[in-house]
Order: structure tokens, then sequence, then C-alpha cells
């Protein structure tokens, strides 16, 4: 699936004193099989975007485009499109109620119409996509789950619905490095697994420059940067003047750089980080 | 969304005389005039009252609009009471076709009887509109702190209500978002017999439940870290004070009870 954004604006509280311009003339297009990372400072825009991306907010102005098709329509094949991209809220824990792990990750199919066996293999399908083994937690509560699990879970829950474009609002939000690096990797499986568009909300550049394919930046409701990781992390100053920084692995390099050092500040992973200083400094 | 649409304690913020007064003066105000309401029984009486009411709205500087709007729930029993009582009064026939016959008193008394409850709302609508929720609930608490004395938990109860206003708006932002993410999913709240969607409810209210509780046992720990306990002894981070506006309020308040008491005594 294609998702285009084509010059969406949103303004909350339209009309009253209060009245906020959250995006302005944002454009944008989502390709299958890309991993993109959307960053960008506190209240920036990035929550109201996306809720833009299946519906949940309707534009003031602007259109969004699933393969050719506007989501907003009222037609049934809207609504369709609609149920292909699925988002993952911020702290999506928050959503689970079901009694049981496999009933609340059966929630979304069963909703689609599907039958009993169908939501059943689905579930099974999705919960072993984020690494969680149906046979030990499917009869659990999810309410007794540590916070990394229930988020598994809960994003378990929004693939059983087999999206073709995944949105998760910051992901890996208030865990553990454990729960972290666990959310990363099951997001990278999915990718490979699946190969449909991610869209990922994420405050921390270290990962981002480890898995995004191409990156987003959103500030003051404007997309000002749009392109792959290496481009967009090389304009420091821009990201700096938004209350952005550049990869940790990357600002070291450059202090390294800075103080004489004869290594190249052109990287972005600690693993690149690694592999000039030794390519410079040689094995011992 | 439309829960987004639904406004809570009705406050209209301004700078008037009426939002500066002590809020003990403006609960108190509000129930002597209440209660001078049904002390009153004729038009000129009213008009008192009237005269009254409608200095203190000009001074709150709150649109009269805002003050109407508190008239639409109660509008239907409104006419409902006063046909009744034009109805069913007996008396001196004015005015009479088929069965029905309209007389001098019940005239008399379904008009007195709206003007009064009018008066009424209009009253308890200006308290809100003029007073923050959290300075009414401090007021209540300082008023019914006497009450403490026979064992009634005055500040216990104003400090629950406090904190339900408090988390009304965390509450709503809570509900709105559950709500969108379960329409991620596909939850239907909208359609469907009422049956259907009674039950779509409960994807929605056990996270909301769920969220009030973490809510609850997060501010308990914090006012317990914070040393938070009960009434007896506790000072206040804006103590309230009587002003000049408020010997004023108290001067006019008196002078309008005893005009009522007189014409009630003469038959005015
Ligand atoms: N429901 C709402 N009503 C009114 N204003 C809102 C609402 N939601 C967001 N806003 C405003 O819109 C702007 C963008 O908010 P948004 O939540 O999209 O930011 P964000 O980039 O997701 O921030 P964060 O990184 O903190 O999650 C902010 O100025 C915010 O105050
Ligand atoms: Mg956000």
């Amino acid at each position: 699936m294609r998702i285009e954004v084509k010059d969406l604006d949103h303004i909350y509280n339209a009309g009253l004193a209060y009245e906020t311009y959250a995006l302005k003339h944002v454009s944008l297009t989502l390709d299958r099989g890309e991993l993109v990372c959307l960053i960008g400072h506190t209240g920036s825009g990035k929550t109201t975007l996306v809720q833009h991306l299946n519906g949940l907010l309707k534009p003031d102005k602007g259109q969004v485009l699933a393969d050719g098709v506007d989501i907003n329509e009222k037609s049934p094949q809207a609504r369709a499109l609609r149920r292909k991209i699925g988002l993952v809220f911020q702290y999506p824990e928050y959503q689970l109620f079901e009694e049981t792990v496999f009933k609340d990750v059966c929630f979304g199919p069963k909703n689609m119409g599907l039958s009993e066996e169908e939501c059943a293999k689905k579930a099974n399908d999705s919960l072993k996509l984020v690494g969680m083994d149906p046979d030990e937690v499917g009869d659990k509560s999810p309410f007794a789950l540590s916070g990394g699990q229930k988020r598994r879970v809960a994003i378990a829950g929004i693939l059983a619905m087999d999206p073709e474009v995944l949105i998760l609002d910051e992901p890996a939000a208030g865990l553990d490095p454990a729960g972290k690096k666990a959310i990363l990797s099951c997001i990278k499986g999915i990718k490979e697994e699946r190969n449909i568009c991610i869209l990922l909300i994420s405050h921390n550049m270290e990962d981002v420059a480890e898995i995004a394919d191409r990156v987003l930046v959103m500030d003051k409701g404007s997309l000002v940067l749009d392109g792959p990781p290496g481009e967009v992390f090389a304009r420091r100053q821009a990201l700096r003047d938004m209350g952005l920084a550049a990869p940790p692995a990357a600002r070291f390099m450059e202090m390294v750089a800075a103080g004489g050092g004869p290594v190249s500040a052109d990287v972005l992973t600690l693993d690149d980080a690694a592999r000039e200083i030794i390519r410079v400094y040689g094995k011992r | 969304m439309a829960i987004k649409d639904i406004t809570l304690g009705q406050y209209y913020p301004s700078e008037s005389v009426i939002h500066r007064l002590d809020p003990r003066t403006k609960i108190i105000g509000t129930l002597v005039f209440m209660v001078s309401i049904f002390l009153v029984k004729s038009f000129t009486g009213f008009a008192v009252s009237a005269a009254l009411l409608a200095a203190v709205i000009i001074l709150s500087k709150i649109p009269f609009g805002y003050i109407a709007r508190g008239l639409k729930p109660v509008i239907f029993i409104i006419i409902i009471t006063m046909t009744m009582n034009l109805l069913m009064t007996p008396g001196e026939p004015i005015a009479s076709f088929w069965i029905i016959t309209i007389t001098r008193e019940g005239l008399e008394r379904s008009l007195l009887l709206a003007i009064r409850l009018v008066l009424l709302i209009f009253s308890s609508s200006i308290l809100t509109l003029a007073t923050k929720p959290m300075s009414l609930t401090d007021g209540l608490d300082s008023l019914l702190s006497p009450l403490r004395k026979i064992g009634f938990p005055a500040h216990e109860i104003t400090m629950m209500m406090t904190i339900a206003i408090r988390f009304i708006p965390t509450l709503m932002d809570e509900t709105d978002k559950i709500m969108k993410a379960q329409t991620a999913r596909g939850a239907d709240f909208e359609t469907g017999s009422i049956m259907q969607r009674a039950k779509s409810m409960i994807p929605l209210l056990i996270p909301l439940f769920v969220s009030a509780f973490r809510i609850a046992a997060d501010l308990a720990m914090a006012m317990e870290a914070r040393c938070y306990r009960g009434g007896e002894g506790r000072t206040r981070m804006n103590p309230m004070r009587f002003s000049n506006l408020d010997t004023i309020a108290w001067i006019i308040l008196a002078l309008y009870l005893a005009a009522v008491i007189v014409m009630r005594r003469m038959g005015l």
C-alpha cells in the first residue's frame, strides 16, 4: 500500500481563543517495505499527524490518500482501507481490557468479522511475531504481565488485523533498556516477516539511526526534513535549532574530530563509530 | 470528537468585582438570595429581587447568554408547572373556552412561580459562573468546618469534591485516548442496538477504570510523600480573606434581606 499525504492542515479548537495550528501544509508519501522514523520536538505535531493516517482525526484542509483513494470518504472501500492502516498508540498497554491475552489480541480481527478459527490463527501468529509464546501467556490476564510484555501484547493486537501500514507512536517510551531492545528487535522482525510499511515515532536518535530507512523531521507543525538518516543527521545545526540532537555516536565522533583526531565524523551508529576508530587507529 | 465538547464546571473567567468576592460571601449570598425568593409573595417584591440580581449580573460582566443557558434543561419543567397552575387554580374567571377556564388567581400564581424558578436558576448559575470550582470547594470547606465538632467530615468531603473536579479533564482526556485506541482496533461505539452499544462500552470502561485506579494510587502516594493528613491544623497556600468588597457585599445583602422582610410584613 502507498500512502500519500497532501497539504494537510489541522487546527485544534478552531475558532476559539486557544486554537492551535498543529499541522501546517504537511505532504509526504509512504511506500511498502519502508521503515520510516518520525522525529520532532515535543508538541511538534507527530501524534496529530499519525492520527490522520487512519482517519481518527479529520484534516481541516488537505487529503490523505491510500492507493489513490481518500480514506476519509464515506464509502466501504475507504473504510476497508482505513482498517489496513494499523495505529499503535503511545502507552498502548492502557487499551487492554479482556480477561485473557489471547482474547484481547482477537478483539481487532473479531471486529473485522473474521471467524473464530481465523481470529485464533491471527492471534497466535501475531503473538509469536512480537516474541511471546501464545501457549504460555495466552490464558493469562493481560493485567498480570510486565509493562514491556503488555506493550508487546498491545502491538500484537494491531498486528492481528493484518495491517499493510503499521504506525507506532513512541513504542519504547517508559521501558527499561531490556524492554526497549525487545520492542525494537520485534519491530525489525515485523518488517522482515511481513514486508509492510512501518512508521515509527521516536525520541531516541540512537534507535532511529540504527533502524530507519528514512527519517522525517517535524517542527512546529511543519515537515521540515525528509530523507535517509545520513542526510538528515548531517544537518546538525538545523536539528539543534529545532531542539533535536544527532545520535550519540555521531556526536562523540564529532568531538574526537574537533579535538584533532583524524577520524571522519560521518557516522551514525555505535557500530560505524567503532569501525571508523579501528580503521584509523588500527587493531592492537 | 463529541467528548471534547462537553464543558464541565461552567466557570466564566473574568476580573469582575463579583469574581473577586470571597467564595464564602458568594455561597452565603446565594443561599440568602434563594431563601428570600421563597419569602417574596408579590410582583413588587420580585421586582426588588430581580433588580439586585440584574445588578449582580451586570457587575459580573458575564454575557447574559451564558446565564440564560442554565434555563435550557429546566425550561420544560417551568412550562409544565406554569400550565398546571394556570389551568387548575380556582378563582375569578377572566377567560374561558371549551372546557378550559383561566382564572385571575391562576394567571398570577403561574407567573409568580415562573419568576421564582427563573430567579433561582439564575442566581445559582451566577455562583458557578463567577467562582472557580476550586474556590467553591475551599469556601464550602471553610463554611462547613464548624460541623467538624459534631463529627461531620467536612474537610474530607470537600477534599473529595476538589479531587473529583480536578480530575474530570484528566479522565476526559483518558477516555478520548482509549476511545481512539479502540476505534483503531475496529471498535464501534456509535451504531447498533442498545444492547450492542452497551456491550461495546466494555473495551472503553475497563481500561478507564484501570486508569482511574492507577491515577488514584499515584495521587495517594504523592500526597503521602508530602505528608498530607486531614483537616485539623491544616493551613492553606492561598488563605481566604474577606476584603472591603466583601463588607460592601454583606451590607447590601443585609439591606436587601431587611427590605424583603419589611415588604412581606406590610403585605406588599
Ligand atoms: N486534543 C488536543 N486538543 C488541543 N490541542 C492539542 C490536542 N492534542 C494536541 N494538541 C496540541 O497540538 C500540538 C501538537 O501536539 P502533538 O500531540 O501532535 O505533538 P507530538 O509531536 O506528538 O508531541 P510529543 O512528542 O510530546 O508526543 C501541541 O501544541 C498540542 O498542545
Ligand atoms: Mg505524541
